[in-house]
């Protein structure tokens, strides 16, 4: 097990034609030893040169990679030890589940005594015990997938592991169950690993941490709770959470002493400890606030004016959840709130909702404005 | 303009792929078939496009049979998972071709108003002038569906089309699909394996298991009343929980329990109906299992781990041998092996018959449809 770094990678393709694409540029990246990580984006992001980069299959125009500080940049990917799983499992047809996992220690000339040991330490966890001695044709692609996880760590020196989207050929129903295996193989061996996937649910249940990457930079790299809480711009704040945080352009004003979001006629509180960050002449503001956030009121809260009257416009059951669509009355301005599946509304219904200031982002030129 | 298709069979070799499907599809509905792939929803969608013919049964659009009208004199479009675009023609190109080579003379300008028109509606207007090697893979696969959905046809059978698409991006089509639909006169023929897609975007739903579609009905009462099973089980994020139990009732009391073991009974208050000694299945979702603090707990599994997203966990569990989810709409930070036990309302009850696997009684909560 090891510890992998990326310094100062940046990768051009078809450096010095007319098709030059920078891939990826000043990403630097440190993944502790033995940690769960991710590395989440949409498609064009970068991920999977970055990804190919750190495997050894791509060299990068610019930058270092380390494992646990040696310089492997010039290595080929034989030399790394690095594990990976692929989109599709990759595995030998000719040979049963037992033949596949022993295959990488038999080439490493392990004694079969401890290679059995191995294997059953492997199958224990990852509940392939009954199918050690079938087939891999017979089985189906999730099946294989986890003897292609068992057979990337079952190696002792092995020093990271590598999933690019390895939940692709997945049937949906499987996918809970696959999940907690590969998850609990991760943290049995203590492996380092590195998930590549767009799917976000699948990067914050595997991973610790996740990098989030965008137009070949990463954006945050952080714990899924600081991703979803404390999103350093509004990309990460729109990209993470399903459906992502609600992002409503305000102007400013002054209430009560006190600055304000303004939309429409309607003015909402914000967080009191950014108050004295908040410069009224701004523009291009925005709030931010989760839809989980969003308080949802059914009957008319009369006096308390903490609530904004709203229209549904759309009722869909995302996630085990009902979201709202809502419009916020005279405004265009649109909001999602998200209420128990069993929670009875009509699209049409009026509805008041209300913006806990604790749970509400404040965005300017769509940064983060923080507490100092 | 509704479909109906009545006894129809279908095999491929001795393996049986659809046997015996009555459905009526409803006019300008958002139908969704849902069931796991290699269930038969390809063949079926094939099927009811005219792409493949049946072994037996009938097919009718609007009240017309259409066993001898081809493909192409049908008002259909097509989606699949896998997209197709012409290579050497713009995205622009490619969105008005369908338009060019139809017998209805479309006037130039009504072609660039749809073209545009579509274009927005699926967020490819900005790249309208490229080639589709030139676009990513989310926005060759939009223009795709933008060129199914160009020529407005009458029933738009879609299989699979965001399998291969961003999560981020699946997301947004999902919205953009059900608000987009509601307001065409395109009855929408959906497959999917996703029960989150179909529950998001469908008005109906039916369920495709062993060849037959065992249940077709709104989205709402599919979901809150699965007559079946294998229905339940797959219809929901995570999955309704299924727990084998034994009704009982003491001779001494009117309490009524389900009883799952002897340290384990679950109170059946409200189940009349139901016979003391017999053998049940009790289902119930994630959603509606509460964290219980003060000793009222109903069941004790054992916690295997945790996932948290954003501001929902799920806690995978093991209860009696079986996989167990709770949903918990809140963070929660719990480690492996922590003893958690939850408190259930019967009045959020599911029963099945444990040999049928139809449902058989529900809590007084669980919304009916007439």
């Amino acid at each position: 097990m090891a510890e992998i770094e990326v310094r100062d990678i940046r990768h051009v393709y078809d450096q010095g034609t007319a098709d030059e694409t920078v891939a990826v540029d000043q990403v630097n990246l440190t993944l502790q030893d033995g940690t769960a990580n991710a590395l989440l984006g949409p498609s064009g992001c970068g991920k999977t040169t970055l990804l190919q980069i750190i495997s050894g299959l791509l060299q990068p125009t610019e930058g270092q990679v380390l494992i646990d500080g040696e310089d492997v940049t010039d290595k080929p990917p034989s030399e790394r030890d690095i594990a990976q799983v692929f989109q599709f499992p990759v595995i030998y047809d000719s040979m049963d589940v037992y033949g596949n996992l022993a295959f990488p220690l038999r080439n490493g000339g392990v004694p079969e005594a401890e290679i059995e040991e191995r294997i059953q330490k492997i199958a224990d966890l990852l509940e392939l015990d009954d199918i050690l001695h079938s087939s891999p044709s017979n089985l189906g692609p999730e099946l294989n997938q986890l003897v292609a996880l068992g057979r990337g760590i079952i190696r002792a020196d092995t020093s990271a592991i590598l999933f690019d989207e390895p939940m692709t050929d997945v049937e949906p129903a499987r996918k809970l169950t696959i999940r907690r295996r590969v998850k609990e193989a991760q943290q049995e061996f203590e492996i380092t690993a590195l998930y590549v996937t767009h799917d976000q649910h699948e990067a914050l249940t595997f991973a610790e941490q996740v990098a989030i990457m965008r137009d070949g930079h990463l954006v945050q790299y952080d714990t899924g709770e600081n991703l979803y809480e404390n999103p350093v711009n509004t990309f990460i704040g729109h990209f993470i959470g399903s459906p992502g945080m609600n992002l409503l352009d305000c102007g400013l004003t002054q209430t009560n002493g006190a600055p304000h979001a303004q939309i429409g006629p309607h003015e909402i509180s914000v967080s009191e400890d950014i108050h004295s960050e908040i410069d009224l002449n701004w523009t291009d503001c925005q709030i931010g606030i989760r839809p989980s956030s969003v308080t949802v009121q059914v009957a008319d809260p009369k006096e308390d004016t903490h609530y904004i009257p709203a229209t549904v416009d759309q009722v869909e059951m995302v996630g085990g959840y009902q979201i709202l669509t809502t419009c916020l009355d005279d405004t265009d301005v649109e909001v999602k709130a998200r209420v128990a599946h069993d929670f009875m509304i009509e699209e049409g219904a009026s509805i008041w909702l209300s913006f806990p200031p604790g749970t509400i982002q404040f965005f300017h030129e769509k940064q983060a404005v923080h507490a100092s | 303009m509704g479909i109906r298709v009545e006894n129809l069979h279908k095999s491929f070799g001795t393996e049986k792929v659809l046997d015996g499907i009555t459905i009526d599809i409803t006019d300008r509905s958002f139908f969704s078939v849902v069931a796991p792939t290699g269930a038969g929803k390809t063949t079926l969608l094939r099927i009811l496009a005219g792409i493949e013919s049946a072994d037996a049964g009938t097919v009718y659009y609007d009240g017309t049979e259409m066993s001898d009208v081809a493909v192409q004199d049908r008002s259909v479009g097509m989606v699949y998972q896998e997209f197709i675009n012409y290579p050497s023609l713009t995205v622009r190109e490619n969105l008005a071709s369908p338009l060019q080579v139809s017998d209805e003379n479309y006037s130039a300008e009504e072609i660039e108003r749809r073209v545009q028109e579509t274009a927005e509606m699926l967020k490819i207007d900005h790249i309208l002038n490229n080639l589709p090697e030139e676009v990513s893979g989310g926005e060759a696969q939009r223009t795709a569906i933008s060129r199914a959905l160009i020529k407005e046809p009458d029933y738009l059978f879609m299989d699979e089309p965001l399998a291969n698409l961003d999560y981020k991006l699946r997301e947004q089509l999902r919205g953009d699909f059900e608000r987009l639909f509601s307001e065409q006169d395109t009855t929408v023929i959906y497959a999917t394996p996703q029960a989150g897609d179909a529950l998001a975007m469908s008005t109906h739903i039916g369920f495709l298991h062993d060849g037959k579609i065992i249940q077709k009905a709104l989205r709402d009462e599919i979901y809150y009343r699965p007559r079946y099973l294998p229905v339940a089980e797959y219809l929901g994020e995570p999955p309704m929980n299924i727990v084998p139990v034994t009704l009982v009732q003491e001779s001494t009391s009117t309490d009524r329990y389900f009883e799952v073991d002897e340290d384990t009974r679950i109170p059946a208050t409200g189940f009349d109906s139901l016979s003391p000694g017999e053998d049940y299945l009790l289902g119930f979702r994630p959603q509606d299992m509460r964290l219980s603090e003060n000793g009222e707990a109903s069941i004790s599994p054992a916690l295997s781990f945790v996932e948290t997203v954003g501001s929902t966990s799920t806690l995978h569990m093991n209860f009696q041998g079986r996989e167990i989810y709770a949903l918990h709409p809140d963070p929660v930070h719990l480690d492996t092996g922590t003893s958690i036990s939850f408190a259930l309302d019967p009045q959020k009850f599911y029963v099945y018959d444990p040999e049928a696997g139809d449902l058989i009684a529900t809590g007084s909560s669980i919304p009916s449809f007439s």
